[in-house]
């Protein structure tokens, strides 16, 4: 018998998620921000799409959160074709060529971002402010309630960027008040399929990427722009598997000592 | 002791714990994958009558080993699968008296122990672990656990039929120290002592969700395998049994099954011989449609025309009409979907083992990795809830399988 959790319903329950944010850039953002959102979900499913006709790999929904991550936090001033571009590299080169979401290791959303940033170094960066956060923190509330997101990723993050941050001297509220850190904490840095997956690496995936993510934004830019979580969440996403396989030898060297 | 992870699945149809009238079926059938391990061969031939209690099948290497009818009645049946090992034997009722047996004196030594379950084939209803096969004889293990709880959706609560049964379950509990020089634990699911601890005799409750019943989550708590050691379990109505044999001297063949499911008319439960037909069982009892019979639980179960062996549930569900892919991409090849290591996967296992590290090498058939990640100490049934939690790309008990298959061979 199966569950709920099949990948196609996680993948749908991801997009459900994107929702509240998504509303909120179009409420604000005007045709602009549709524009982005359009031409990232245009290269998203055309992608998609051949990966499943021509090589089987299943069709997910999770591609929504490139074009959503990409038309929230990409700089400012991209051309439709640029936005394209960018989704068309984070999903096929770090997701669809690995054989779909799950058997990737780093997010697409993510690898997209730094594309982007990393190609057009000029171009201003967004800073989402508060109202992103919050419904952000609705998507985030929808995934750890449905099992999807762990919400020791999510502790352990938060926790490690605020106290980076505290360190620094800069006030941790403004971590509060960042969309770019919020979104980029629920749909990035805790996705399933990047994140390490053993309890205890959970904790040590999030703080490094939280951490990285303080750090960035303390030498950087701030906390209110997007680079800080994206190449937080790409470098911890990097050390994922590593911190599992530490995680896993420690669980078993550790029960060989108290039973053999 | 508490199990902070698990899950509890509602199917429907929960069967209420009272046993009822129920029209037995006529046949019964032994089916060979129940004794994994064994190399089974008929000892009789289809026309052949037997007594309930009687050898119909051995084991090719110790013929000892044996596994006895369940009613007394006419041989129909015998099924030769792949590798000429038994996949059915199929026995119709009849009127008769089941076969007698003569018992050991009252402090048996462990081989009048062993001889007598061998010889009523109670024996084949232990499996060891690790590898979860059926002991060999001359074997014994470091403990054995002795389950009287159960956390599978619809399932039998063991602890009325115990207290129901409490002189032959305290043999039966009793009887089981013979066999091994190490602890006998019950583990049971709350409430007074189902049997009085002694030296060796520890009684153990376990609460919280499924699998917080099953042996797997017991014995890696209690006495996790390991260097060596080697674990018996046996559910509290085959102890039952083997108490109701010391009494009468007759093997006591019905057994309490819960019958539900969300197509079961009236879930309830009802005494049927063990191996019974419940495909004509269920032609009496589901309701109108389409259907699947499962013997064992929605969750760790499968479709069956006999009750399996260690199976106290049989579950009627309504069978999905299949859907068909989109036309247009009826014809592209589909990869299986990846394994998400989603949060919710964190509740799968009851033994605290690395979870996804541990599915991912069964997944590949990767049977050093899963060894190495605790895989040898389980059976099928401790990774039904990682199979529907991960939406049932794979079956992870089936993989098991395989690998413990592997594993065995190379020991």
């Amino acid at each position: 018998m199966r569950g709920l959790w099949t990948h196609a319903t996680i993948g749908w329950l991801v997009a459900a998620a994107l929702l509240p944010p998504a509303a909120l850039l179009l409420a604000t953002g005007g045709a602009e921000a549709t524009l982005r959102l359009a031409a990232g979900l245009a290269a998203a499913l055309f992608w998609q799409l051949a990966f499943r006709l021509g090589a089987g790999v299943p069709f997910s929904p999770s591609g929504a959160v490139t074009a959503l991550a990409i038309a929230l936090l990409a700089p400012e001033g991209l051309t439709p074709w640029q936005i394209a571009l960018g989704a068309s590299f984070g999903l096929v080169l770090a997701d669809l060529v690995f054989g779909g979401w799950g058997r990737n290791v780093i997010s697409a959303p993510a690898t997209a971002l730094a594309f982007l940033y990393l190609s057009y170094p000029a171009l201003p960066a967004p800073a989402p402010e508060a109202a992103t956060a919050l419904a952000a923190a609705a998507s985030g509330l929808l995934l750890a309630l449905s099992g999807i997101l762990s919400w020791r990723v999510a502790a352990a993050a938060a926790s490690a960027a605020a106290l980076i941050l505290l360190i620094a001297g800069t006030p941790p509220a403004q971590l509060l008040a960042s969309g770019a850190f919020a979104f980029g904490l629920v749909f990035l840095v805790a996705d399933p399929a990047g994140a390490s997956s053993t309890p205890k690496g959970r904790w040590a995936y999030g703080a490094l990427a939280g951490g990285l993510a303080g750090l960035l934004a303390v030498l950087g830019p701030g906390i209110a722009s997007p680079q800080p979580i994206i190449f937080g969440a790409l470098l911890a996403q990097v050390f994922a598997p590593l911190i599992d396989h530490l995680a896993v030898s420690a669980s078993l060297s550790a029960r060989a000592r108290r039973h053999g | 002791m508490r199990l902070g992870r698990g899950l509890d699945i509602e199917v429907g149809g929960r069967p209420r714990q009272e046993i009822g009238q129920v029209e037995v079926p006529p046949n019964v059938g032994l089916l060979g994958s129940d004794y994994p391990g064994l190399k089974l061969k008929p000892r009789v031939a289809p026309g052949d009558t037997v007594r309930a209690g009687e050898a119909v099948l051995e084991d090719r290497a110790h013929p000892a080993l044996c596994v006895t009818a369940p009613v007394t009645g006419v041989v129909e049946e015998v099924i030769i699968g792949p590798k000429r090992r038994i996949s059915a034997l199929t026995i119709r009722r009849e009127d008769g008296a089941p076969r007698r047996f003569t018992l050991p004196g009252r402090n048996p030594s462990r081989d009048e122990a062993e001889a007598l379950l061998l010889d009523t084939g109670l024996w084949t209803a232990f499996l060891a672990r690790p590898f979860g096969r059926v002991p060999f004889p001359g074997t014994a293990p470091d403990a054995i656990f002795l389950t009287a709880v159960d956390t599978e959706p619809g399932s039998v609560d063991p602890a009325p039929l115990v207290a129901a049964e409490a002189e032959p379950f305290r043999q039966g509990a009793a009887f089981l120290s013979h066999l091994t020089d190490g602890p006998v634990f019950l583990c049971q699911g709350g409430g007074p002592a189902l049997a009085e601890p002694g030296p060796r005799f520890r009684v153990e409750n376990f609460a919280g969700r499924h699998p917080a019943g099953l042996p797997g989550t017991h014995i890696d708590r209690l006495f996790p395998i390991g260097r060596g050691r080697t674990v018996w379990q046996i559910g509290a109505q085959d102890v039952i049994a083997i108490g109701t044999l010391l009494e009468t001297g007759e093997l006591a063949c019905e057994r309490v099954v819960a019958l539900g499911g969300p197509m079961a008319r009236d879930p309830r439960l009802v005494r049927l011989p063990l191996c019974a037909d419940i495909e004509t069982l269920a032609a009496r009892e589901a309701r109108a449609g389409p259907r699947r019979v499962l013997s064992g639980s929605a969750l760790s179960g499968g479709e069956s025309r006999f009750l399996r062996r260690r199976h106290g549930q049989i579950t009627l569900l309504a069978r999905p009409e299949p859907t068909l892919p989109l036309r247009w991409l009826a014809g592209a090849p589909l990869k299986r979907p990846p394994l998400l290591p989603h949060a919710a996967l964190e509740r799968a296992l009851g033994p605290a083992l690395p979870t996804i590290a541990l599915l991912r090498a069964l997944s590949l058939g990767d049977a050093a990795g899963a060894a190495r990640l605790g895989a040898a100490a389980l059976l099928e049934d401790d990774l039904a809830l990682a199979t529907y939690l991960s939406g049932g790309t794979e079956d992870f008990g089936a993989r098991l399988r395989e690998v413990l298959d592997v594993l065995e061979k190379e020991a």
